[in-house]
């Protein structure tokens, strides 16, 4: 649970930062540091969506997020909790790719080396 | 391994998918981020309470304070921040629409949409508009006080864009993966070239030649008159009733095959505008009013203004609400189109205007002689050859792409066009305007309404508009304003003359005291409505045109009828359900049917005589819940239909061109015309057969689609409403079947499509403290979540108005009608 919380408040960081592309860098940090646990796998995924999820609150809390869900669903034809999906399952794909491929190179280069 | 690879494939998906736009989908990456993508619009919502910015440019800080609509009051130390101010709110409320208007307006709307936008934008560069506004901002000298404040609205609006953090990028752009670009001068010359090609486009000589090409020039020109039939003008002509001009119409005659020509010169110049003026009758009736009451005339005692311009209906609205102070110098409230850079329509503390179009015709075609058909580079002009100018025009797709590319050629007159293997030159006064900012800026400095006038009359050449202004000495003026040329021989500018000789260009403009004008008429009180100027008994000048009186006619009636004019009276005007049409045509379809029916005797036509009976429990007031002006509008259609047959393209159900109501009604005076008959049946119909035929039509057709006449279908609110689309036409963001009063004719016109209306309605009272109220459909916001986006279309829809506040100093404007602050600082 801290591992989540702590790897999702870097994903918070970073996404202020560097915008989506930040959840890439993160994950590919952990990817390589945890490489002897997968990556991190699952647990980097639940980040993401956490990071993101926790973002999105904050825009809700700030204005009407409801209502910017509901245009964006008239406008796209997606029900609009599509799209709330949509975002919180991106940047977990988007992570668990790219630790689980940062930590098998990790891993493949590691044992090329010894 | 499996987990690797689908690793490897699942990142290669989230990649793509993030970082590129695939079909019409945003980069899902960007778009998606809840920092900055497009869910961080809820952050933005509304405008900060308090806010700071900077300016680049600017002389001294500025203070804008945001009123309980949030309408901005700029107050600035010089005219020039004041304009730097409000091309920074202008921005900061209407940037994607301020981006999209210059793209279709310069041409490059398929960098946005790609190879379908084509035909658009090649409309746009072909008739040389983006050309002409271009030219004007290199040449135009910086020693123009407007110029300056155009460049110092550009600085305003740049300093934005500069300084725009990517969570308040408008969504429009995430959604077609764009990004505003930087505002140049040229940017508001596109725009007001824009307004021209909106409002002086290719117009009687276009329907004649439509015409003519079904039923001969004589009854083209005949049903598609230099002069209205029904003479109710703008320049008051003494008279206390409308005046019918009897006339009769000559019979169709045989197609004109040499119209072709001109009609698809028009097609060819116009291929947008034509394709949609042909196919909607109605937006002939579609424009504006406005009017002035004396104070003798006035409830109060102090001159009234009212002002209704009738634009295309869109969200967010083509108008921005806003007030400049300037302590000593400038108090101007009204309304700006974004990137004009000025108050078009509004007041300041002494006197008050707006505007109506007059689309006279200010256009004029010339057959020019070429040195090669294909490719010319020389024409002939006084037994010499010219030099053909050359431009090249490419067209780019989304990502920079040369999607087309066109050479365009340009004579000493204007923009040269192919047209069945003749070539063609077009002169527009659009092309030769660009002073109008000087007209706007001025009217905002005016002390009177003779003042206003004369701004007009200095600077504002195109596209052509009837003024009104009222000032606080109880002064009225009218004036139609712009550049109408004199044109050689008879005057007038509906045939294509010969290009090769200088003798047909234009001889100049005619002089100010030539143009239809009014100042303070012994009727108490000025209106126009789009109808012709001027009346033809009192000049021989040719205007050309084509105009339509019902609203004229009506406005008319009720100041007529009102001799102690009140605010509320005015606006309720503006919303009358009245119609002059409907007045005229009524007891003509009640007569005719009455007649059909005794002639009919021991078996009268039972539907015919129901049509008749409903039709006449219709007060011919388009209200809401009226249950009959369906009937009528039925019968107007079949009528139409039924009368014009003529003008059917053969082989397909549709009109040519359909020529105006108001000739319905000169016909009515000729029982026997040729036009009666339908030329489909082997019988001879007269007036009245196909009055009666059309009114018992109507209601079999009003049965059919909306049920039993009181069983609720036939209500006016379910068959005409009102569609603000938004700027891209995305049904979620637009506001749409808005039941609206009105109908078409009425001061309020509702368009069969509904996209079409009154697009800011402002009542002013001119007492010693001037008043204002007015309202528009929309908001004052175009981020679609902001409960600024279409706060006002309710109040737009029940006709109702909302007091403008106007404070003189900021600290006129108290907390608790203040919704937002922002100090605007020049850059360091």
């Amino acid at each position: 649970m801290i591992f989540v919380l702590f790897v999702a408040a870097a994903m918070i960081t970073l996404t202020w930062v560097l915008g989506w592309w930040g959840i890439l860098v993160v994950a590919l940090v952990i990817g390589v540091v945890f490489h002897e646990h997968g990556g991190g796998g699952w647990r980097v995924a639940a980040a993401a969506s956490v990071a993101w999820g926790a973002l999105l609150a904050a825009d809700g809390v700030v204005g009407p997020l409801g209502h910017v869900a509901t245009m964006l669903g008239g406008v796209t034809g997606v029900p609009a909790a599509g799209i709330l999906v949509l975002t919180l399952v991106f940047p977990a794909a988007l992570a668990w790719s790219a630790a689980t491929i940062a930590a098998e190179s990790r891993r493949i280069v590691g044992s090329r080396a010894s | 391994m499996p987990r690797l690879l689908a690793a490897l494939v699942l990142l290669a998906i989230t990649l793509v998918a993030g970082a590129t736009r695939i079909g019409p989908a945003p980069a899902l990456g960007a778009f998606l981020d809840p920092a900055h993508g497009v869910w961080s619009l809820a952050r933005a919502t509304s405008l900060p309470r308090d806010a700071r910015a900077s300016v680049v440019n600017l002389g001294a800080t500025v203070t804008v304070l945001y009123d309980d609509r949030a309408v901005p009051h700029i107050f600035a130390a010089n005219e020039e921040d004041a304009y730097r101010a409000l091309g920074y709110v202008t921005a900061r409320d209407r940037l994607y629409q301020l981006y999209l208007q210059t793209m279709a307006a310069s041409g490059r709307l398929t960098e946005i949409a790609g190879p379908r936008a084509l035909a658009l934008d090649r409309e746009m560069r072909g008739l040389g508009l983006p050309r002409s506004a271009e030219r004007l901002a290199a040449t135009v000298p910086d020693t123009s006080p407007s110029v300056r404040r155009l460049r110092a609205y550009a600085d305003g609006i740049n300093s934005y864009v500069r300084a725009l953090p990517a969570s308040e990028l408008p969504l429009e752009f995430r959604l077609t993966g764009t990004r505003p670009s930087e505002w140049t001068l040229a940017d508001s010359y596109h725009l007001f070239n824009r307004m021209g090609w909106t409002l002086a486009y290719l117009s009687l000589e276009d329907d004649r030649a439509a015409a003519a090409s079904r039923v001969g020039t004589r009854a083209a020109a005949a049903l598609f008159p230099d002069n209205d039939a029904i003479q109710e003008p703008i320049q008051p002509n003494g008279q206390r009733a409308p005046r019918f001009d009897a006339r009769v119409l000559p019979p169709p005659g045989e197609p004109d095959t040499g119209s072709g020509r001109l009609l698809a010169a028009g097609a060819t110049f116009f291929p947008a505008r034509s394709a949609t003026m042909r196919e909607d009758d109605e937006r002939r009736s579609m424009a504006s009013n406005n009017w002035a009451v004396s104070p003798r005339r006035s409830a109060s005692g102090h001159a009234l203004l009212a002002g209704d311009p009738h634009l295309d209906l869109t969200l967010p609205s083509i108008w921005y609400e806003a007030h400049l102070v300037v302590p000593g110098a400038l108090d101007v409230a009204g309304v700006t189109i974004p990137g004009s850079g000025a108050i078009v329509i509004g007041f300041n503390r002494d006197v008050a205007w707006t505007l109506t179009n007059s689309g006279a015709d200010v256009l004029d075609l010339y057959a020019e002689q070429v040195d090669d058909s294909v490719a010319p580079t020389r024409y002939r002009l006084d037994g010499e050859w010219k030099a053909i100018e050359s431009r090249i025009e490419r067209y780019r797709g989304h990502g920079g792409e040369t999607i087309a590319t066109d050479t365009l050629h340009f004579t000493h007159r204007g923009p040269m066009q192919r047209v069945r293997g003749r070539w063609l030159s077009m002169r527009w006064t659009v092309l030769e305007a660009g002073t109008e900012i000087d007209a706007f800026h001025d009217a905002a400095h005016a002390r009177s309404a003779a003042d206003v006038q004369a701004a007009f009359v200095h600077s504002y050449r195109a596209p052509a508009q009837n003024v009104i202004a009222a000032d606080r000495a109880g002064h009225i003026q009218i004036g139609t304003q712009g550049r109408f040329p004199i044109r050689a021989g008879d005057g007038s500018g509906s045939t294509v003359r010969d290009g090769g000789s200088s003798a047909n260009d234009w001889r100049g403009t005619l002089a100010a005291d030539q143009l239809p004008r009014s100042i303070d008429p012994a009727q108490g009180f000025l209106a126009s409505a789009n109808q012709q100027p001027i009346d033809p008994l009192v000049t021989t000048n040719w205007w050309g045109g084509s105009y339509d009186p019902w609203r004229a006619v009506r406005i008319n009636t009720l100041l007529r009828g009102d001799s102690a004019v009140t605010v509320d009276a005015m606006r309720r005007y503006q919303t009358d359900p009245g119609s002059a049409r409907a007045d005229l045509f009524v007891p003509h379809f009640l007569a005719a049917a009455a007649r059909v029916l005794a002639r009919t005797g021991a078996q009268p036509d039972a539907s015919l005589a129901e049509a008749s009976r409903l039709l006449s429990q219709w007060d011919r007031r388009y209200t809401r819940d009226d249950a009959r002006a369906v009937l009528f509008e039925g019968a107007m259609q079949e009528l139409t239909t039924r009368t014009w047959d003529e003008l059917i393209v053969p082989g397909s159900a549709r009109r040519i061109i359909t020529p105006a109501s108001a000739m319905l009604a000169v016909l009515l005076g000729d029982s026997a015309s040729a036009w009666w008959d339908v030329r489909s049946t082997p019988a001879i119909e007269h007036r009245d057969d196909i009055l009666a035929a059309s009114l018992a039509a109507s209601l079999a057709n009003a049965r059919a689609t909306h049920g039993a006449p009181d069983a609720g279908g036939w209500r006016w609110q379910g068959i005409r409403r009102a569609n603000i689309f938004h700027l891209l036409r995305l049904p979620a963001l637009s506001a749409l079947e808005i039941p609206v009063q009105g109908g078409p004719a009425t001061l309020s016109p509702s368009s069969g499509s509904g996209t079409h209306g009154a697009s800011w309605r402002m009542v002013v009272e001119l007492g010693p403290s001037l008043r204002a109220w007015a309202t528009y459909p929309g908001g004052q916001s175009g981020n679609p979540v902001s409960r600024r986006y279409r706060d006002r279309i309710d109040e737009w829809t029940r006709g109702a108005l909302t007091a403008i506040r106007l404070p003189a100093s900021p600290a006129e404007l108290d907390e608790a009608h203040r919704s937002a602050r922002l100090i605007l600082e020049r850059t360091r």
